[in-house]
């Protein structure tokens, strides 16, 4: 019996309770994200009871680096160009420009938090982390239409936002990872690796184009297509030492925009894409290192965090909110940690160097796990001030 | 005019994705050699993918089965020829390989049904006894024929030999219900010879199974001396009943989650297929056996055959790819070069005696003409089980390691022209839409 059995059965048992406890396919119990997975990850691993050791995690290593492909592959198929038409430009402009004054301002938050504590991170660390907390997860949101009926212009501003605003963090990071290989190749600059990945994400593309084709759309051909480009894509990019999530992010993009499919095989992602982020939560609770102060220190980049998405909010408020009506406070909408970017960090700091590694993975963590608590709660707060959620007094506390 | 457009067109694309695949791999290659055990696996993995898809387009242009584009791709790619997929990436895989077994197990348990069997029980009988009476003592006697020409044959005794040749024998009786399952999913036949080869196929596992355990016994006794030791019976009982006994209980949580949960489907089948084939290997159970009974039991008990089958059709085709693309990357060309001679014997025996036992089983059972001309040649393919009793041979019996290299140089063999000859079965017999002129085989039966 191989080692990753314990780990699938496991996985297995909190999905389906997972499943069972939802209302209808809305989380109804648990989080909205899914970070109980990361708290029983954390209980499991080392800082807990240890039944999830270092070597089974070290087992795990092949299905994180595919998992967190795939969730790349289902972000760059979501830019589809139907569905980005109808969301205004001015949205458009907003969900990019808010990650990236949510990164610069969070950067310099740490810096100031590295002077002031005196805490040994290096500043491609704190890029790392910065670019970490940059996105927003779309599962708040989800939560707020589906649970609590939230509907206006708001909601659909917000809606756009954290649909797209995975782009620049994602970026950052493959730029970092460009920067810090984790072994040595022929390809010496970091423009050279972030050439590489383009070149890898237009040939993954044209295999899955060239297999799905424009005629009917087969869904086995489109499964093998999708399955196979993470595969691929993952051993070659970690063979160039470039970021696969990245390189499966440019693939799905291109295919969004070469293949009359596109909506299709979105839909094939999106139905795996959850459990996905959950086992990699999971495992991630359980690949924690260091001692308590780093948790102590993972906890404070997170609460950083909120005050970087409430600054980012209030800079891209005139260019989200509805007519005529300015809302300041639209960085409440956005504290839940990006669930894609988790992945991507997580993958990353496996194979990154520890010092870079290690706070990336707890920092992630800890986004994920108080966004999850604090950020369903604000952007309740911030629909019911704009009466954007339908029927304040059914809705009760939010979760 | 416009079918030959088409074609040109899907030949055009088939080269256009080699090409690509082709440009990617070598570009890699020029940049970073391969360093991560993981990113070999998955590396590799994804290049059997790809290259067994476009192995198979390029064959299906060719009027070949996928199958067969599948086991190319993977002899191809594999380390005895071009080492793109490595030793090493083909352990790492195992895992992959257990799954995809089991979904295809799933899937072939699936198809059978109570009425199905009910229908065939005569045909089913005549051929099962076919194999016992014309199958086995035909081949027995080649291997004992050629025993001059076989030193490890010579080096035994009389009855250490006629040993050897039943356990090559029983070998020799084992089909491949996952080959016969992949043109199956490729051509979607329908008719009394598809139906026919499936429960023969799938029943044969089951003989072949208790037939080696007797064989070993009686191997053992002949080889090594002494009085019978029971105790590999013994295993078997466990082993059947074991994997009956899991497999029900497989059976009846897939049906159980297909009715109460309906969600994230595929995924749960998944990890089902896993953690049953590392149970399986655990309490020494037969995988093939447990997760054929766990879809016999969701098709025949429960009702929810179709919706199971469709579930395992979304992602077939890559269980199906990487499947056979393994089983390609396996076959050792130069063993089946230097044993040719004694293996080609061994393989046209088979056949010959295969497609003898088939014709009259199947006049004695009144089958009709369809089944009568074609069932023989439509199931010759071996896997899997032929390549896992080869080895136990070897591992039990050090002195057989030598029939343990022939056995597995003639499945090679096999799986390279089973699937052919099975399509050319399926197209003759008019079940699968081509050769209309046929039609009226269909209609006798």
């Amino acid at each position: 019996m191989t080692a990753l059995l314990p780990l699938v059965l496991l996985a297995a048992m909190a999905g389906a309770a997972t499943l069972l406890l939802e209302q209808g396919g809305r989380r109804g119990y648990g989080w909205v994200t899914g970070s109980e997975f990361a708290l029983a990850g954390i209980f499991l691993g080392p800082f807990g009871i240890d039944l999830l050791s270092e070597e089974l995690i070290g087992h795990a290593r092949l299905p994180i680096a595919l998992g967190a492909s795939w969730v790349g592959l289902g972000l760059g198929l979501r830019l589809r160009p139907n569905a980005l038409a109808k969301a205004p430009g001015r949205h458009v402009v907003a969900s990019q420009l808010e990650p990236i004054i949510a990164m610069l301002v969070l950067r310099g938050l740490l810096e100031a938090g590295i002077r002031f504590s005196g805490l040994p991170l290096s500043s491609i660390a704190a890029w790392a982390l910065a670019a970490a907390g940059g996105a927003t997860t779309r599962a708040t949101l989800d939560w707020a239409r589906a649970q609590r009926g939230a509907r206006g212009p708001l909601t659909d501003g917000l809606r756009t936002l954290v649909t797209l605003d995975d782009l620049p963090p994602l970026f950052a990071l493959a730029a970092i990872f460009a920067l810090v290989p984790p072994h040595a190749t022929r390809l010496v600059s970091a423009w050279q690796r972030l050439a590489a990945t383009a070149g890898l994400g237009l040939g993954l593309a044209a295999l899955v184009v060239l297999i799905v084709g424009r005629r009917r759309f087969v869904p086995q051909l489109a499964w093998l297509a999708l399955f196979g480009a993470s595969a691929l894509g993952t051993g070659l990019a970690q063979e160039l030492t470039v970021l696969p999530l990245a390189a499966t992010c440019l693939c799905g993009a291109i295919v969004a925009r070469s293949t009359r499919h596109a909506d299709k095989l979105e839909e094939v992602t999106r139905s795996t894409q959850r459990p996905v982020i959950q086992l990699l939560l999971l495992l991630a609770g359980a690949s924690l290192r260091g001692g308590l102060w780093t948790l102590v220190a993972a906890i404070g980049f997170a609460l950083l965090r909120f005050l970087a998405k409430t600054i980012a909010g209030v800079a891209v408020s005139p260019l989200v909110s509805p007519r005529g009506l300015r809302v300041p406070s639209l960085g409440l909408g956005m504290l839940g940690g990006g669930g894609i970017i988790f992945a991507g960090a997580f993958s990353a700091a496996l194979v990154l160097e520890p010092s870079i590694g290690t706070p990336l993975l707890a920092g992630s963590v800890a986004m994920v796990l108080l966004g999850d608590l604090v950020g369903p709660k604000a952007l309740w707060l911030l629909l019911r001030g704009r009466g954007e959620v339908a029927d304040p007094s059914a809705a009760g506390a939010p979760p | 005019m416009n079918l030959r457009r088409a074609s040109l067109f899907e030949l055009v694309r088939g080269l256009g994705l080699l090409l690509v695949l082709a440009a990617l791999l070598t570009s890699v290659r020029l940049v970073a050699p391969a360093r991560d055990v993981a990113s070999s696996t998955l590396l590799g993995l994804g290049i059997l993918i790809f290259g067994g898809y476009i192995a198979a387009h390029l064959c299906e242009n060719l009027g070949l089965p996928h199958l067969t584009g599948y086991i190319v791709a993977g002899l191809v790619l594999g380390p005895n020829t071009l080492g793109f997929v490595s030793e090493d990436t083909i352990q790492g895989l195992r895992p992959t390989n257990s799954v995809a077994l089991a979904l295809i197990a799933l899937t072939a348990g699936a198809e059978l049904s109570f009425g199905l069997l009910r229908r065939g029980a005569r045909s089913l009988g005549f051929a099962i006894g076919a194999h016992l009476l014309i199958v086995l003592p035909m081949t027995f006697a080649a291997l004992l024929a050629l025993r001059r020409f076989l030193p490890f044959l010579q080096a035994l005794p009389i009855a250490g030999a006629a040993a050897a040749a039943l356990l090559w024998a029983v070998i020799a009786m084992s089909r491949s219900p996952s080959s016969t399952l992949g043109v199956i999913s490729q051509l979607r036949p329908a008719g009394p010879l598809t139906r026919h080869v499936l429960s023969v196929v799938i029943t044969m596992d089951l003989v072949v199974l208790i037939s080696f355990s007797i064989a070993r016994v009686l191997a053992a006794m002949a080889i090594e001396g002494g009085s019978a030791n029971l105790s590999a019976l013994e295993e078997l009982g466990t082993t059947l009943t074991g994997s009956l006994a899991c497999g029900t209980t497989v059976g009846l949580v897939i049906a159980l989650w297909l009715k109460l949960v309906k969600r994230q489907l595929l995924l749960f089948l998944l990890v089902i297929a896993y953690a049953g084939t590392q149970l399986a290997g655990y309490f020494h159970f037969e995988p093939l056996l447990l997760f054929l009974t766990a879809g016999f039991v969701v098709s025949n008990l429960t009702g929810q055959g179709e919706e199971l089958m469709d579930l395992v059709g979304a992602g077939g085709q890559i269980v199906f790819v990487v499947f056979f693309a393994l089983a390609g990357a396996h076959v050792d060309l130069g063993l089946v070069v230097r044993v040719w001679p004694i293996a080609i014997t061994l393989w046209l025996v088979r056949a010959v005696a295969t497609v003898i036992g088939s014709r009259m089983a199947a006049s004695l059972a009144g089958d009709g003409p369809a089944v009568r001309r074609y069932a023989g040649f439509s199931m010759l393919s071996q896997a899997g089980t032929t390549i896992t009793l080869s080895t136990a041979v070897g591992d039990r019996f050090p002195a057989l390691a030598g029939l343990t290299a022939i056995a597995v140089a003639v499945a090679a063999l096999d799986e390279l022209t089973g699937p052919l000859l099975f399509k050319w079965s399926l197209d003759h017999s008019g079940e699968t839409g081509k050769h209309k002129e046929h039609a009226p085989i269909e209609a006798h039966a």
